[in-house]
């Protein structure tokens, strides 16, 4: 045996025949399509896959939305006891609360059987906020106009008045108004103004003037007060140089009197009423048609393309990566497996 | 016709749903059932060759073609023939197989049919049988791989090639070498 032709034969020869048994099992196996023996509920890989992505794509997309909102709401002062009228008692009473739970506890430590009184509670106050508004919209020129009437319209429907307003018209044209709204109407306002045009930007500010309040109102009954007790003195004086000396405190009183009354107007005016400045400002990239139709149809179109855009890429962002990874490891655990199998060999 | 093959179609006869197709280039569309006839000796040869083992054999084969079958839609002719990718499925259920075993029991004598008529020919036979698993019992798993890819699984060294991943032209002189080596060792023997 020296040719490899010979030895090509031989090899061929050599080669392991199937049993017939064999054989026909698995002929039988095959034309019956290599039925299961049990059935195994196995989702297979691409709706894993798909499962996934979707997933991916659902908390992108409920991202983009709550982040794309341009509404922001900020507080100064006593922002926690100013978001409602209720809470500030609340407040005050859960101080004084504490401070009731902490005596008796720190006593009992040291007499347990020795009830300590709890301390009187202190006067429920309400509060008095300042509330401030700021409101752009966004409208095309041709219904500038006709959203700064119905700016002025939601005002006196909700018994607010127009302090100030300029509206200007032209290629810069726009409108502002300074409003004073009543603050139990405020949010419901804000709300009717906000479904006159898009919505730019809109904020509000809250300031608690409790203390500044509280302190003028109880200057002014002490004025008040002291007033008519000079009163009572004026009436009962029995010489010139008194009389005259009462008269003098008499006008000084009086004058700090109307001081404090004017700043205390004020004070409950601007607690009463909220301040809201609405600016109203036209349309970027206004398309020629502006009063709607086919030109405003395309515009809408295109709107929609340029965000369905923007999402797409943010989809983007965070899917490209991911598949990368899979990848990666799809192809590190393939080359892994080879690379035992072949090991096998050895 | 052969009994088998008459066998195999009354029972085709009766499954609802024929077996797909697999679009093969060099046969056009080809049944699984086309494939698995034309391929299934020469993959128990070539399994039972690299495992020696007869009862393993029987159940990588079974479960190299059931693997094929569940996956028949993932073939794709442009990567290689239909032969090449069941010759790939059989390999890696036989890698796996042997891996798993951590063994390598010899093959178990089989009772091949002698067609030499005098005893002086079975006896030359008997003898040039020895000869040949001597020398390939000097061959490394790799070589008798390869050696079991040609003349058990009878592929070309285009689809050897494809089923080991190497270029053709490595594949060709691969070959020549182990089959040298193979040579030299019978004559070794002889």
């Amino acid at each position: 045996m020296t040719t490899l032709d010979e030895l090509a034969i031989a090899l061929a020869a050599e080669a392991p025949r199937p049993a017939a048994d064999f054989a026909r099992r698995l002929d039988e196996r095959v034309a019956a399509g290599f039925p299961r023996k049990r059935p195994v509920l196995k989702l297979p890989r691409v709706a894993l896959l798909g499962s996934a992505a979707a997933l991916v794509v659902a908390v992108v997309v409920a991202v983009s939305l709550i982040g794309g909102s341009g509404t922001s709401t900020k507080s100064s002062g006593a922002s926690t006891a100013a978001g409602s009228s209720e809470a500030a008692p609340q407040s005050a009473t859960a101080d004084s609360g504490t401070k009731a739970l902490s005596a008796p506890r720190s006593s009992a430590q040291v007499a347990p059987s020795i009830k300590v009184p709890a301390p009187p509670l202190t006067r429920l106050t309400p509060r008095h906020v300042e509330r401030s508004a700021s409101l752009t919209l966004a409208a095309t020129r041709g219904k500038l106009d006709s959203v700064a009437n119905q700016v002025v319209a939601v005002v006196d429907q909700h018994h607010g008045y127009v302090l100030h307003s300029t509206v200007t018209s032209g290629a810069g044209g726009g409108a502002s108004f300074d409003l004073r709204l009543p603050v139990g109407r405020l949010q419901s306002a804000i709300a009717d103004l906000s479904k006159l045009a898009d919505v730019r930007s809109r904020s509000q500010d809250l300031n608690d003037v409790t203390s500044t309040y509280n302190a003028t109102e109880d200057r002014l009954a002490t004025q008040r007060a002291l007033r008519q007790s000079l009163l009572k003195q004026l009436a009962a004086a029995t010489s010139q140089s008194q009389t005259d000396a009462i008269r003098q405190r008499l006008r000084l009183v009086t004058a700090d009197i109307r001081s404090l009354s004017a700043r205390f107007d004020s004070l409950r005016q601007r607690t009463n009423y909220a301040s809201v400045e609405v600016s109203l400002v036209p349309q970027r990239a206004e398309p020629v048609a502006t009063e709607g139709g086919l030109g405003g149809d395309f515009h809408d179109a295109l709107r929609s393309l340029f965000d369905s855009f923007g999402i797409a890429l943010r989809v983007l962002g965070v899917a490209i990566p991911l598949a990368i990874v899979a990848a990666l490891g799809w192809l590190g655990w393939t080359t892994l497996q080879r690379r035992r199998r072949e090991a096998a060999l050895f | 016709m052969d009994p088998r093959v008459a066998r195999i179609e009354r029972v085709s006869e009766t499954v609802v749903e024929p077996l797909p197709a697999l679009v093969t280039e060099e046969r056009g569309s080809e049944t699984f059932e086309s494939l698995y006839r034309r391929t299934f000796p020469r993959v128990y040869a070539y399994v039972a060759s690299l495992l020696r083992d007869r009862a393993a054999a029987e159940d990588v084969t079974a479960l190299a073609f059931e693997r094929a079958y569940r996956k028949r839609l993932s073939f794709r002719a442009h990567r290689g023939t239909a032969d090449a990718w069941m010759f790939g499925i059989a390999r890696n259920a036989a890698l796996d197989e042997l891996r798993k075993r951590k063994r390598y029991a010899g093959l178990q004598a089989e009772p091949e049919d002698v067609d030499s008529g005098t005893p002086e020919e079975y006896a030359e036979l008997t003898i040039r049988r020895e000869v040949v698993r001597a020398a390939l019992a000097t061959l490394d798993a790799r070589e008798r791989d390869l050696v079991a890819l040609k003349f058990s699984g009878g592929l070309s060294n285009g689809e050897i090639a494809k089923v080991l991943r190497i270029s053709e032209s490595s594949a060709g002189s691969r070959l020549h070498r182990t089959m040298e080596k193979l040579r030299e060792a019978c004559d070794d023997n002889a």
